[in-house]
């Protein structure tokens, strides 16, 4: 039987290559999923890694200011730790996130998303991550070291000035050397600029302090023996850690950031998969189809039915190996196609060689394997039901389900989905929620295809009316051949109908972001201008360009948001980390209204803080009562509750006076400001004197309201540009969908197209007549899909927290509708090409 | 064309001609003459029957005659019209417009009722139908009370004689019959055949008709029997028993 199989196999070459083309996309995209997010974690791997080369230990504050950022502590505690038995070399750094190099056009560098660090230069070799690949270190007051790859981006050689903005407006100092990280020109795309110790404490704002001791170890010592040594000379507050435990807090920090991102595609990977099982499907059922009077003459010379089950499967086990192994390596290109996404669409990753793991093989190789068994399992059971009487029969018997036992197969599917899907959001776990609505979806789209079947003819011929005038007979012929088989056709357009739901979704969500930020900036911002790094990369920068602003004399109100991190007391002993977020609270009353429900902007002073209903809640204080915090600087603080709001923007920031965070944090860098401009003053005239002030500040953007939405609005486009570009590989498939369908049922209409042909259907005519089956296909798909999309778009925004407005893109879903026409229309191309060039003597001839 | 057309067809008096007709497949040594030098004429308003045995050219012969395959060399005429020298394009115009076929099956396209199948030719060009003729057609093949079926509710005759009237409808030059019987009981062949009689005795159609049986042979007016690629003799008012006879000689 495998003889057969495989003579099967090699006699039809081109449908075994449509076949496996669905599966080699699918698994070339979780293949390449995997790939990519392995190579991501590699690269901080590595980053880290060299980072930390020399250094064994890490001595640093137990306080963190910010997520995995420690307080400051006193540079005196360096000598202290040198002077520790087994210590070789212990050096104190600082680092800033926010050290902005300016190009030689004084126009600031950017980094699309990585940071921009200064720090101070590590005299001791082995305790230098960075290395020099030319000039020397930096050694005055004026002297500075940069990346080589700033240097490069900035047209910057040693002896040149360079400008720079930390804590203080642009300043410039001599480039005296030009850097290296480890073999690389810069740490994974980040900026860095280096002084010696003493000029980037100053610079930064850290006088006589230092972020971190790193020690290295005597020979011989272990580095668990000197954690504890150094560890026992420490002032409470202060710890000593290995430097490999530092590195993986790091690497692991980045790597939950990331995991986002991997969890993503790999879920986009799997979609694609799983609409690849639904072309594999209808190819298995067409071949078996046309297939019908061999299989049949198998079973009539002695072949059981399970011998002929066995053989479709085995042709299904040949086509699911082949394409998987093709997907997987296909994977290494589609890991560097995303690359090449994300930087197209402003999201530049960090990079090394790309990580093919044994995990990658095995993932891809059995999803793609496991997925084209099942796919295929139903028709070669049908297989097996084939009599061997068919053999002798004048066509194929017409095989014919019932459409009730497909309407409740079909409605069961959907109705468990649907209860998975929309109930999920009332589970408490959240990986079980988003699994709950993910597999929802996935029964929902199963369900549907399953009823489609039946809906397919109806469909088919209420979308087929109009191109009867359009397209005339082949219009009419192409509607025909549509409603013929209307289980084939339901099945062509399910996987178009899940790739256009999912557009939708996307569309619906981004819409609806777009419009509930709108809403958002409305109701609780009414600030004229906003002013921050560009981007969404949120470096912080100097209060003095607040300052500056608040100068002007047309500019109104100025409220700078200074966000840091700390300890809030729970009771009973415990306490967590929380946001806390120091502003004047006079200004604030200008451009922030969260809607407090007692106390306000007006009662906040020095000592005081507002909070948001839900901490109030969970802390079982109201205005009057007070909490207790704990302070990088200032250590343990109490704070008497003056303000509680109902908005949910900054549900988990606690907000004080400035001069409360400047006695709480030792770096003091604004993240965002908002100003207003002063009464009777334009906006454009405002605008224009805030851009004077700042310019020092050209890491800077000033935008007013409108800017703002419009920047919100262009980041989320750029989001669902990202997301369209991931689908776009399941509407590729669902378009091989087709052009595999119509390629098959072209094969098995030849006589009836040569027919066509010698009554007088011209070449052009049949060509058309194919490309309107195609058309109505693809309509089906669409029309099916965005209904979907809007009813599972609509209600997952409606439940989502944040999303204030439901918005429904109805112009993009029209569009959407005409593209998978026109998707259809590319499916036909060669299949009605080859209908067109059929040679007329030799399709009737063919018996 | 049609402007031409009353001048060209009182000169010349066959419907169909061909002038040295010469078709091969292959090359080299695996060169086959299907059809060699064939000189003949197709009279309008009569009924041809073509005979051979297989592989005679019989098949190739009425193919090149219906434009639905080239000649290698020597030409084919519908009436005026050089098929030979046309392309493809124009080719398929000419069947559709001057020419109706009955196939031995596989006739009707499947999705189309019967009534729409007649009408097909008319859909493809675009062209409104003759409604009367259209009747008139329909009564004659008794297929008046089947034309919302679709060919899997017809019967093997009634199937054949939807196609006689599709290639009828359009009023063609000529019409052509690939074995149409081949796949009939005898009650359904002998009705099929006496509408192509009619047809040519009452409304002056012309007909040529492929086949290897010699009682339907014996209802044309004239057999041409046809080996290895030439003609080698015809016979103007066969009998089933003549044809018989005469077929024994050919092998």
């Amino acid at each position: 039987m495998l003889r057969i199989t495989l003579r099967e196999l090699l006699a039809n070459k081109v449908r075994l290559l449509l076949t496996a083309v669905a599966i080699v996309l699918g698994v070339g995209f979780v293949s390449g999923s995997y790939v990519l997010g392995d190579t991501l974690n590699k690269t901080f791997d590595e980053i880290f890694e060299d980072a930390f080369a020399g250094t064994d230990v890490i001595v640093r504050s137990e306080t963190e200011v910010a997520p995995d950022v420690t307080a400051p502590i006193s540079d005196g505690l360096v000598s202290e730790v040198a002077a520790v038995d087994g210590v070789a070399a212990a050096e104190g750094g600082v680092l800033l996130n926010g050290a902005v190099i300016l190009d030689r056009d004084g126009d600031a560098l950017t980094t699309g998303g990585a940071p921009q660090f200064g720090a101070s230069w590590a005299t001791e070799e082995e305790l230098n991550p960075y290395t020099i690949k030319e000039g020397r270190p930096p050694a005055t007051a004026d002297e500075v070291v940069i990346d080589a790859g700033s240097a490069s981006d900035g047209g910057y050689s040693i002896g040149d000035r360079v400008a720079i903005i930390t804590q203080e407006p642009t300043r410039e100092f001599e480039l005296v050397g030009i850097a290296g990280f480890g073999d690389d020109d810069n740490l994974a795309g980040a900026t860095t600029a280096l002084w010696d110790l003493e000029t980037a404490q100053r610079l930064f704002g850290l006088d006589g302090q230092v972020d971190s001791v790193s020690v290295a170890a005597d020979e011989g010592v272990s580095v668990d023996t000197l954690v504890s040594r150094i560890d026992d000379t420490l002032p409470s507050g202060v710890e000593a850690v290995s430097a490999q435990s530092v590195e993986e807090e790091n690497a692991n920090a980045i790597k939950d950031q990331l995991s986002f991102l991997t969890i993503a595609l790999q879920a986009f990977g799997f979609i694609a998969v799983f609409v690849a099982a639904f072309i594999i499907f209808n190819t298995f059922s067409i071949t078996v189809a046309q297939r019908v009077r061999r299989l049949a003459l198998l079973r009539a010379v002695g072949a059981s039915g399970a011998q002929v089950t066995r053989m479709v499967m085995a042709e299904a086990v040949v086509v699911g190996v082949l394409a998987s192994v093709a997907g997987l390596f296909l994977g290494l290109g589609v890991a560097a196609g995303l690359q090449e996404v994300f930087k197209a669409t402003g999201f530049e990753l960090p990079t090394t060689t790309l990580q093919f793991l044994p995990r990658t093989i095995i993932v891809s190789l059995a999803t793609g394997i496991v997925v084209t068994l099942i796919a295929a399992y139903l028709p070669a059971r049908k297989a097996a039901g084939i009599p061997p009487v068919s053999a002798l029969r004048e066509g194929g018997p017409d095989v014919h389900e019932s459409s009730r036992s497909t309407i409740i197969g079909g409605t069961i599917v959907t109705a468990l989905g649907a209860a998975l899907f929309f109930g999920g959001p009332s589970l408490d776990d959240t990986p079980l929620i988003f699994g709950s609505i993910g597999v929802g979806a996935l029964l929902i789209f199963v369900g549907v295809a399953i009823l489609s079947q039946v809906a397919a003819r109806p469909l088919a011929s209420w979308i087929g009316r109009p191109l009867q005038s359009i397209g005339r007979v082949a219009g009419k012929l192409g509607r025909e051949n549509a409603m013929r088989d209307p289980r084939r056709t339901a099945r062509t357009a399910a996987a178009l109908m899940i790739g256009l739901a999912l557009v939708a979704v996307a569309n619906i969500f981004s819409a609806s972001l777009v419009a509930s930020t709108d809403r958002l900036l409305d109701d609780q911002f009414p600030a004229d201008f906003i002013i921050r790094s560009p981007g969404q990369s949120f470096t912080p920068f100097s209060p003095q360009a607040g300052e500056l602003i608040a100068q002007e004399p047309g500019v109104g109100a100025v409220a700078a948001m200074r966000f840091g991190q700390f300890q809030v007391d729970e009771g009973g002993g415990l306490s967590r980390d929380e946001a806390v977020i120091g502003s004047d609270p006079a200004a604030l009353e200008q451009v922030f209204d969260p809607d407090f429900s007692s106390g306000g902007w007006g009662d906040l002073t020095e000592g005081g803080v507002a909070i948001s209903e839900g901490q109030s809640e969970s802390l079982d204080v109201s205005v009057g009562d007070s909490i207790d915090v704990t302070f990088a600087r200032s250590g343990d603080q109490t704070l008497q509750v003056q303000g509680i709001f109902k908005e949910t923007t900054f549900e988990s920031s606690y907000f004080i006076t400035l001069a409360d965070y400047e006695q709480g944090f030792a770096v003091q860098q604004d993240t965002i400001v908002f100003a207003n401009a002063a009464e009777g003053v334009s906006i454009e005239e405002a605008q224009a004197q805030i851009d004077d002030a700042l310019t020092a500040f050209p890491n800077l953007e000033v935008q007013n309201q409108n800017e703002f939405k419009q920047d919100q609005q262009d980041q989320i486009n750029q989001l669902l540009t990202l997301v369209f570009a991931l689908l776009a590989l399941t509407i590729i498939i669902a378009i091989f969908g087709i052009v595999n369908t119509l390629a098959l049922t072209i094969f098995e209409r030849t006589r009836e197209i040569g027919l066509l042909r010698a009554v007088g259907l011209s070449p052009g005519q049949s060509r058309w007549m194919v490309v309107w089956e195609a058309v109505i296909v693809g309509l089906i798909g669409g029309v099916l899909g965005l209904a979907l999309g809007v009813v599972l778009g609509a209600w997952l925004t409606s439940v989502t927290p944040d999303l204030l407005v439901v918005s429904v893109p109805w112009p993009n879903l029209i569009v959407y509708l005409v593209l998978s026409a026109i998707a259809g229309v590319l499916a036909a191309a060669l299949p009605a090409r080859r209908a067109s060039k059929l040679n007329v003597l030799r399709a009737i001839a063919q018996e | 064309m049609s402007g031409a057309d009353g001048v060209e067809e009182a000169r010349v008096e066959a419907a169909a001609r061909a002038v040295g007709a010469t078709k091969v497949y292959g090359e080299g040594d695996a060169q086959v003459r299907a059809i060699d030098a064939i000189d003949v004429e197709f009279p309008a308003q009569a009924f041809t029957a073509i005979m051979g045995p297989s592989g005679s050219g019989k098949s190739t012969l009425m193919h090149c005659m219906a434009g639905l395959d080239s000649l290698t060399s020597g030409q084919a005429f519908l009436g005026d019209i050089e098929l030979s020298r046309l392309g493809e394009k124009r080719r398929t115009r000419v069947r559709r417009d001057y020419i109706g076929f009955i196939f031995q099956s596989f006739n009707l396209v499947p999705t189309l009722t019967a009534r729409e199948n007649i009408t097909l030719p008319f859909q493809i060009a675009g062209r409104k139908v003759d409604e009367e003729w259209f009747d008139t057609v329909v009564g004659a093949v008794d297929i008046a009370d089947r034309l919302t079926h679709r060919p899997t509710e017809l019967s093997g005759g009634q199937q054949q004689r939807v196609a006689a009237a599709r290639a009828l409808a359009s009023r063609p030059r000529i019409v052509f019959a690939d074995e149409p019987t081949g796949a009939l009981d005898s009650k359904s062949g002998a009705d099929l055949l006496g509408f192509m009689r009619r047809a040519v005795d009452e409304f002056d159609q012309t007909m040529v008709m492929v086949t290897h049986d010699p009682t339907a042979a014996a209802y044309s007016d004239r057999v041409l029997f046809l080996a290895d690629g030439h003609i080698v003799d015809t016979m103007t008012d066969p009998t089933a028993d003549a044809v018989l006879d005469r077929m024994k000689t050919l092998g």
